[in-house]
């Protein structure tokens, strides 16, 4: 079973991601259930990002997903079911890998060995200048001439 | 299919695949080799760096530009077929070859057939305001240049620009793919049908 019991926003700071993670819960599902959640959860929940919807603007979400093996707790828990029907809560599906899938772009920050601020006037620059390759096709052309 | 190779875009337009950007500044390596020793290496990069002018195209694919994918575009040099033309017969003649017409329109010929993997031509084309002659596209000197400041320099000087259109747009980044992706055998089939 998948369950997305939580998302946080891309803003969200490190202190809240990396609390506790009994606490976390409790936050998320309410002192009651977050005992009998925290017992049962897996060391490594996985976050994933989900990418704004067509026509968002918003920042990605970070969805919290626990792929928990549990289902006997989880299910039948008034407490949970209500969670989980909330709209709100199930607006975005469960996430795809495929998503990302073929152009990822993480911002990078490469040392850098030195840089400087340039003032350039195209028309006053050095045109490119092609290097031409005579190669062997040509010059046998040229020998049947 | 249109047998119109180029449409016209206004000076504002994004930028896109196959956009013929003329002028373009860009930071380069010098062609001189680099002196190793002494200065160290960070000395020895700033000084082979130089800003040259080119006329270019796009090759940055074309998703990549309309989602947002990258903050470079990728630029490969280009110029007309009668500034080429000077090129190759001064290159013939440093190698103390003929430079023939015939020679000329072999290698034309073959550029045109996809047999010199570095070069691509395109085709001459006219829009309402602009136009072009025939233009080699050379894919030996690779270029980036950061996107917002092109699309701003582009603004600034408030010129229309041609645009390749599909399916020529997409023959040309074909061409640039083979380019790459090419593998020389040491060894190559033996011509068993000419014995």
């Amino acid at each position: 079973m998948t369950a997305t019991v939580g998302n946080f926003y891309s803003g969200t700071s490190d202190q809240v991601r990396n609390q506790l993670r009994s606490r976390f819960y409790r936050t998320l599902t309410g002192s009651t259930a977050s005992t009998e959640l925290a017992g049962e959860l897996p060391d490594s929940p996985s976050l994933s990002m989900l990418p704004p919807r067509n026509g968002e603007q918003e920042t990605p979400l970070l969805m919290l997903v626990y792929y928990g093996t549990h289902e006997g707790g989880l299910e039948g828990n008034p407490e949970i079911k209500a969670k989980l029907s909330q709209p709100g809560l199930w607006q975005h599906s469960e996430p795809d890998a495929s998503v990302w899938r073929g152009v990822f772009s993480p911002l990078y920050h490469p040392k850098v060995l030195f840089s400087e601020q340039i003032e350039v006037r195209t028309a006053d620059l050095p045109r490119w200048k092609p290097r031409i390759t005579i190669d062997r096709r040509t010059l046998t052309r040229g020998d049947d001439e | 299919m249109s047998d119109t190779w180029y449409e016209e875009v206004e000076a504002a337009t994004k930028l896109m695949q196959g956009d013929l950007i003329l002028n373009c500044p860009l930071v380069a390596w010098k062609a001189v080799p680099p002196q190793l020793s002494g200065s160290g290496e960070t000395e020895l990069l700033r000084g082979m760096t130089e800003a040259i002018q080119a006329d270019t195209v796009v090759m940055t694919q074309a998703c990549d530009l309309e989602q947002g994918k990258v903050q470079n575009v990728v630029l490969c040099p280009h110029l007309s077929l009668t500034k080429y033309y000077e090129a190759w017969k001064a290159e013939m003649e440093r190698k103390s070859q003929n430079p023939t017409q015939r020679a000329w329109r072999s290698h034309c010929d073959d550029i045109r057939e996809g047999y010199v993997w570095n070069l691509a031509i395109l085709n001459a084309g006219s829009t309402g305001r602009l136009s072009t002659e025939h233009r080699i596209v050379d894919f030996h000197d690779i270029f980036t240049v950061p996107r917002d400041f092109l699309e701003s320099l582009l603004q600034q000087r408030e010129q229309p620009r041609l645009r390749l259109l599909p399916p020529y747009r997409e023959h040309l980044s074909q061409a640039f793919a083979r380019f790459f992706m090419r593998v020389g055998l040491p060894s190559p089939v033996e011509r068993a049908w000419e014995k």
